[in-house]
Protein backbone atom coordinates (compact mmCIF):
# COMPACT_ATOMS: atom_id res chain seq x y z
CA UNK A 1 0.00 0.00 0.00
CA UNK A 2 1.41 3.37 -0.58
CA UNK A 3 -0.11 7.27 -0.68
CA UNK A 4 -2.06 6.86 -3.56
CA UNK A 5 -3.82 4.18 -1.83
CA UNK A 6 -4.73 6.54 1.40
CA UNK A 7 -5.45 9.32 -1.31
CA UNK A 8 -7.99 6.97 -2.84
CA UNK A 9 -9.43 5.93 -0.10
CA UNK A 10 -10.03 9.79 1.32
CA UNK A 11 -11.00 10.83 -1.79
CA UNK A 12 -13.75 7.91 -1.58
CA UNK A 13 -15.13 8.52 1.97
CA UNK A 14 -14.56 12.67 2.13
CA UNK A 15 -15.52 13.55 -1.73
CA UNK A 16 -17.34 16.97 -0.37
CA UNK A 17 -14.92 17.90 2.55
CA UNK A 18 -11.75 18.31 -0.17
CA UNK A 19 -11.16 21.48 -1.71
CA UNK A 20 -8.26 20.34 -3.88
CA UNK A 21 -5.40 17.52 -3.66
CA UNK A 22 -2.58 17.25 -5.55
CA UNK A 23 0.41 14.79 -5.88
CA UNK A 24 3.89 16.64 -5.65
CA UNK A 25 6.72 14.58 -6.60
CA UNK A 26 5.22 11.35 -4.66
CA UNK A 27 3.66 13.76 -1.93
CA UNK A 28 0.27 14.05 -0.89
CA UNK A 29 -1.02 17.47 -0.54
CA UNK A 30 -4.58 18.03 1.22
CA UNK A 31 -6.40 21.45 1.05
CA UNK A 32 -9.97 21.17 2.91
CA UNK A 33 -10.97 24.20 4.74
CA UNK A 34 -10.81 24.73 8.71
CA UNK A 35 -14.37 24.25 9.74
CA UNK A 36 -14.23 20.49 8.61
CA UNK A 37 -10.77 19.84 10.33
CA UNK A 38 -10.93 18.37 13.23
CA UNK A 39 -13.99 15.79 11.64
CA UNK A 40 -11.14 15.13 9.05
CA UNK A 41 -8.21 14.47 11.32
CA UNK A 42 -10.39 12.19 13.47
CA UNK A 43 -11.15 10.65 10.23
CA UNK A 44 -7.62 10.06 9.45
CA UNK A 45 -6.92 8.56 12.93
CA UNK A 46 -9.64 5.76 13.20
CA UNK A 47 -10.09 5.09 9.62
CA UNK A 48 -9.31 1.20 9.43
CA UNK A 49 -7.77 1.49 5.78
CA UNK A 50 -5.87 4.41 7.01
CA UNK A 51 -4.61 4.76 10.23
CA UNK A 52 -2.98 8.04 10.77
CA UNK A 53 -2.02 7.55 13.94
CA UNK A 54 1.15 9.92 14.19
CA UNK A 55 0.69 13.75 14.03
CA UNK A 56 4.44 14.49 13.04
CA UNK A 57 4.45 17.93 12.65
CA UNK A 58 2.23 20.92 12.14
CA UNK A 59 3.21 24.10 11.13
CA UNK A 60 2.25 27.50 9.83
CA UNK A 61 3.59 29.93 6.66
CA UNK A 62 2.07 33.52 6.14
CA UNK A 63 1.20 34.52 2.99
CA UNK A 64 0.31 38.17 3.26
CA UNK A 65 -1.33 39.37 -0.13
CA UNK A 66 -3.93 36.45 0.56
CA UNK A 67 -7.54 37.56 1.98
CA UNK A 68 -6.67 33.99 4.91
CA UNK A 69 -2.68 34.86 4.77
CA UNK A 70 -2.08 32.33 7.39
CA UNK A 71 -1.36 28.41 5.80
CA UNK A 72 -1.41 25.89 8.78
CA UNK A 73 0.46 22.60 7.48
CA UNK A 74 -0.38 19.40 9.10
CA UNK A 75 1.82 16.11 8.58
CA UNK A 76 0.15 12.91 9.47
CA UNK A 77 2.07 10.14 9.57
CA UNK A 78 1.19 6.76 9.74
CA UNK A 79 3.47 3.97 11.43
CA UNK A 80 1.63 0.98 10.77
CA UNK A 81 1.05 1.76 6.68
CA UNK A 82 4.53 3.56 6.34
CA UNK A 83 2.56 6.86 4.83
CA UNK A 84 2.22 10.06 5.41
CA UNK A 85 0.02 13.24 4.05
CA UNK A 86 -0.10 16.60 4.34
CA UNK A 87 -3.35 19.01 5.27
CA UNK A 88 -3.25 22.39 4.32
CA UNK A 89 -6.02 24.80 5.88
CA UNK A 90 -6.13 28.64 5.64
CA UNK A 91 -7.78 31.08 8.30
CA UNK A 92 -7.35 34.79 8.96
CA UNK A 93 -4.58 35.59 11.19
CA UNK A 94 -6.99 37.01 13.79
CA UNK A 95 -9.57 33.99 13.36
CA UNK A 96 -11.66 32.90 16.93
CA UNK A 97 -13.00 29.87 15.73
CA UNK A 98 -9.99 28.02 14.77
CA UNK A 99 -10.18 24.78 15.83
CA UNK A 100 -7.29 22.39 17.67
CA UNK A 101 -6.74 19.08 17.14
CA UNK A 102 -5.07 18.47 21.00
CA UNK A 103 -8.39 16.61 21.02
CA UNK A 104 -7.16 14.14 18.75
CA UNK A 105 -3.51 13.76 18.86
CA UNK A 106 -0.86 15.10 21.87
CA UNK A 107 1.29 16.30 20.13
CA UNK A 108 -0.39 18.98 18.75
CA UNK A 109 -0.69 20.84 21.71
CA UNK A 110 3.13 22.39 21.86
CA UNK A 111 3.15 22.58 17.66
CA UNK A 112 0.27 24.95 18.47
CA UNK A 113 2.00 26.53 21.10
CA UNK A 114 4.38 27.47 18.44
CA UNK A 115 2.46 28.43 15.89
CA UNK A 116 0.56 31.13 18.51
CA UNK A 117 3.62 32.21 19.57
CA UNK A 118 5.04 32.76 16.08
CA UNK A 119 1.85 33.59 13.92
CA UNK A 120 -0.70 34.60 16.47
CA UNK A 121 -3.07 32.34 15.54
CA UNK A 122 -5.26 31.48 18.58
CA UNK A 123 -6.70 27.72 18.61
CA UNK A 124 -9.56 27.30 20.37
CA UNK A 125 -10.22 24.98 23.01
CA UNK A 126 -6.04 24.30 23.11
CA UNK A 127 -6.01 23.38 26.97
CA UNK A 128 -2.52 25.84 27.86
CA UNK A 129 -1.73 28.34 24.83
CA UNK A 130 1.14 30.47 25.71
CA UNK A 131 4.38 31.02 24.29
CA UNK A 132 6.27 28.53 23.68
CA UNK A 133 9.93 29.49 22.37
CA UNK A 134 9.73 33.80 23.17
CA UNK A 135 9.44 35.34 26.36
CA UNK A 136 6.16 35.38 27.76
CA UNK A 137 6.08 39.15 27.69
CA UNK A 138 7.23 39.26 23.92
CA UNK A 139 5.41 42.19 22.08
CA UNK A 140 4.22 40.60 18.35
CA UNK A 141 4.57 37.56 16.64
CA UNK A 142 7.98 37.46 14.65
CA UNK A 143 6.79 34.72 11.60
CA UNK A 144 4.51 37.55 10.20
CA UNK A 145 5.80 39.25 7.15
CA UNK A 146 4.81 42.05 8.51
CA UNK A 147 7.01 42.33 11.81
CA UNK A 148 9.44 44.99 11.54
CA UNK A 149 12.51 43.29 10.41
CA UNK A 150 15.45 43.36 12.88
CA UNK A 151 13.03 44.82 15.85
CA UNK A 152 14.64 44.27 19.08
CA UNK A 153 14.14 45.31 22.73
CA UNK A 154 16.67 47.37 24.08
CA UNK A 155 19.22 45.66 26.75
CA UNK A 156 17.77 48.01 29.25
CA UNK A 157 14.17 46.35 28.85
CA UNK A 158 14.93 43.02 29.38
CA UNK A 159 13.48 42.12 32.65
CA UNK A 160 16.14 40.48 34.70
CA UNK A 161 14.34 39.37 37.70
CA UNK A 162 11.77 37.45 35.52
CA UNK A 163 13.23 34.74 33.65
CA UNK A 164 9.86 33.70 33.05
CA UNK A 165 9.07 29.93 34.50
CA UNK A 166 5.92 29.45 36.29
CA UNK A 167 5.00 27.70 39.09
CA UNK A 168 4.46 23.99 37.76
CA UNK A 169 1.60 23.27 40.04
CA UNK A 170 -0.18 26.67 39.01
CA UNK A 171 -0.11 24.79 34.97
CA UNK B 1 41.21 42.03 50.92
CA UNK B 2 41.97 44.04 54.20
CA UNK B 3 45.27 45.09 54.73
CA UNK B 4 45.95 47.10 51.59
CA UNK B 5 43.77 49.17 53.45
CA UNK B 6 45.52 49.95 56.39
CA UNK B 7 49.15 50.05 55.39
CA UNK B 8 48.45 51.79 52.04
CA UNK B 9 50.87 51.41 49.06
CA UNK B 10 54.15 49.87 50.59
CA UNK B 11 56.93 47.62 49.72
CA UNK B 12 55.15 44.61 51.42
CA UNK B 13 51.26 45.17 49.80
CA UNK B 14 52.90 45.95 46.36
CA UNK B 15 54.45 42.61 46.78
CA UNK B 16 51.67 40.86 47.98
CA UNK B 17 49.45 42.15 44.92
CA UNK B 18 52.26 40.44 42.48
CA UNK B 19 51.85 37.15 44.60
CA UNK B 20 48.01 37.03 44.76
CA UNK B 21 47.54 37.98 41.12
CA UNK B 22 50.22 35.43 40.22
CA UNK B 23 47.72 32.96 42.10
CA UNK B 24 44.90 34.10 40.62
CA UNK B 25 46.13 34.12 36.97
CA UNK B 26 47.08 30.28 37.20
CA UNK B 27 43.85 29.43 38.84
CA UNK B 28 41.15 30.98 36.77
CA UNK B 29 38.25 28.72 37.60
CA UNK B 30 35.61 29.23 34.60
CA UNK B 31 31.83 28.34 35.13
CA UNK B 32 30.12 25.33 33.23
CA UNK B 33 28.11 27.31 31.26
CA UNK B 34 27.81 26.35 27.62
CA UNK B 35 24.87 28.02 25.11
CA UNK B 36 25.36 26.83 21.05
CA UNK B 37 28.35 25.35 18.98
CA UNK B 38 31.03 27.31 20.94
CA UNK B 39 30.44 24.96 23.60
CA UNK B 40 31.71 22.06 21.93
CA UNK B 41 34.89 23.92 20.73
CA UNK B 42 34.89 25.09 24.77
CA UNK B 43 34.47 21.35 26.10
CA UNK B 44 37.37 20.40 23.30
CA UNK B 45 39.75 22.79 25.27
CA UNK B 46 38.78 20.69 27.92
CA UNK B 47 39.72 17.44 26.39
CA UNK B 48 43.15 15.71 26.87
CA UNK B 49 44.16 16.70 23.38
CA UNK B 50 44.16 20.62 24.19
CA UNK B 51 44.29 20.18 28.02
CA UNK B 52 42.84 23.41 29.95
CA UNK B 53 43.99 21.64 33.55
CA UNK B 54 48.01 22.76 32.83
CA UNK B 55 46.62 26.22 32.26
CA UNK B 56 44.71 25.68 36.04
CA UNK B 57 41.56 25.70 34.24
CA UNK B 58 39.04 23.84 35.84
CA UNK B 59 35.55 23.61 34.85
CA UNK B 60 33.34 24.06 38.36
CA UNK B 61 29.86 23.68 38.42
CA UNK B 62 28.58 26.54 40.07
CA UNK B 63 28.83 29.87 39.58
CA UNK B 64 29.66 30.92 43.18
CA UNK B 65 33.15 28.57 42.78
CA UNK B 66 34.03 29.99 39.63
CA UNK B 67 36.05 33.31 38.63
CA UNK B 68 35.07 32.94 34.79
CA UNK B 69 32.09 32.64 32.85
CA UNK B 70 32.90 31.69 29.21
CA UNK B 71 29.98 32.96 27.11
CA UNK B 72 30.11 29.83 24.19
CA UNK B 73 27.46 30.96 22.23
CA UNK B 74 24.41 33.21 20.90
CA UNK B 75 22.70 34.70 23.78
CA UNK B 76 18.44 35.02 22.88
CA UNK B 77 16.32 37.24 24.38
CA UNK B 78 15.06 34.62 26.79
CA UNK B 79 18.55 33.53 27.48
CA UNK B 80 19.81 37.13 28.82
CA UNK B 81 18.19 36.99 32.12
CA UNK B 82 20.11 33.86 33.12
CA UNK B 83 23.00 34.76 31.95
CA UNK B 84 23.05 37.53 33.97
CA UNK B 85 21.76 36.11 36.98
CA UNK B 86 24.73 33.41 36.53
CA UNK B 87 26.96 36.05 36.52
CA UNK B 88 25.74 37.91 39.59
CA UNK B 89 26.27 35.00 41.09
CA UNK B 90 29.90 34.63 40.78
CA UNK B 91 32.21 36.07 44.05
CA UNK B 92 34.31 39.31 42.91
CA UNK B 93 36.83 39.21 40.96
CA UNK B 94 35.31 37.86 38.19
CA UNK B 95 36.06 37.84 34.05
CA UNK B 96 34.14 37.04 31.28
CA UNK B 97 35.08 35.79 27.88
CA UNK B 98 33.11 36.33 24.73
CA UNK B 99 33.80 33.22 23.37
CA UNK B 100 32.79 33.59 18.77
CA UNK B 101 31.21 35.75 17.06
CA UNK B 102 27.83 35.55 18.24
CA UNK B 103 28.66 36.15 21.91
CA UNK B 104 30.82 39.45 20.61
CA UNK B 105 28.64 41.10 18.37
CA UNK B 106 25.31 38.88 17.51
CA UNK B 107 27.34 37.22 14.79
CA UNK B 108 24.99 35.80 11.54
CA UNK B 109 22.26 36.34 14.04
CA UNK B 110 21.18 39.65 12.87
CA UNK B 111 17.57 38.83 13.81
CA UNK B 112 14.40 39.63 16.57
CA UNK B 113 15.68 37.40 19.25
CA UNK B 114 19.23 37.15 19.63
CA UNK B 115 21.12 39.71 22.06
CA UNK B 116 23.46 41.77 19.49
CA UNK B 117 26.49 41.02 21.62
CA UNK B 118 26.72 40.61 25.62
CA UNK B 119 28.24 42.73 26.41
CA UNK B 120 25.32 44.32 26.17
CA UNK B 121 24.17 42.83 29.35
CA UNK B 122 27.59 41.96 31.69
CA UNK B 123 30.80 43.52 31.05
CA UNK B 124 33.85 41.29 28.86
CA UNK B 125 36.93 40.84 29.30
CA UNK B 126 38.24 39.62 26.20
CA UNK B 127 36.70 38.97 22.84
CA UNK B 128 37.33 35.86 20.93
CA UNK B 129 36.26 35.74 17.28
CA UNK B 130 36.04 33.27 14.95
CA UNK B 131 32.91 30.53 14.00
CA UNK B 132 33.41 28.90 16.28
CA UNK B 133 37.02 29.87 17.23
CA UNK B 134 39.49 27.41 17.43
CA UNK B 135 40.40 25.52 20.46
CA UNK B 136 44.11 27.28 19.83
CA UNK B 137 42.26 30.97 19.46
CA UNK B 138 40.24 30.47 22.77
CA UNK B 139 43.54 29.04 24.65
CA UNK B 140 45.31 32.81 23.16
CA UNK B 141 41.86 34.22 24.40
CA UNK B 142 42.56 32.48 28.23
CA UNK B 143 46.40 33.93 27.65
CA UNK B 144 45.44 37.73 27.42
CA UNK B 145 43.05 37.36 30.54
CA UNK B 146 46.01 35.96 32.07
CA UNK B 147 48.05 38.74 31.36
CA UNK B 148 45.22 41.25 32.39
CA UNK B 149 44.92 39.55 35.51
CA UNK B 150 48.48 39.79 36.19
CA UNK B 151 48.08 43.52 35.95
CA UNK B 152 45.39 43.52 38.64
CA UNK B 153 46.01 44.47 42.22
CA UNK B 154 44.58 43.39 45.63
CA UNK B 155 42.85 46.90 46.57
CA UNK B 156 39.07 47.87 46.41
CA UNK B 157 37.76 48.35 42.84
CA UNK B 158 34.40 49.11 41.46
CA UNK B 159 33.02 46.14 39.54
CA UNK B 160 33.16 46.42 35.81
CA UNK B 161 30.55 47.84 34.59
CA UNK B 162 28.58 47.72 31.06
CA UNK B 163 30.09 49.85 28.34
CA UNK B 164 27.34 51.79 26.45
Amino acid sequence: MDVMFALTVIKESKPKVIVSADNIKGEVHIRIKKEDLLEFALFLKTDSRLEFDMLSDLFAADYPKKPERIEVIYNFYSIKNNFRVFVKVNSKADETEYPSLTSAYNSANWFEREVYDMFGLKFKNHPDLKRILNPDDWDGYPLLKDYPLRKRPEPEEIKMDAPGYIEIEKI
Amino acid sequence: MGIEEHLGDNIITTSLDKIVSWGRKWSIWPATFGLACCAIEMMTVASSRYDFDRLGLIFRSSPRQADLIIVSGRVSYKMAPMVKRVYDQMPNPKWVIAMGDCASSGGLFNVYSIVQGVDRIIPVDVYIPGCPPRPEALIYGITKLQEKIEKGTLKHEDPPQILR
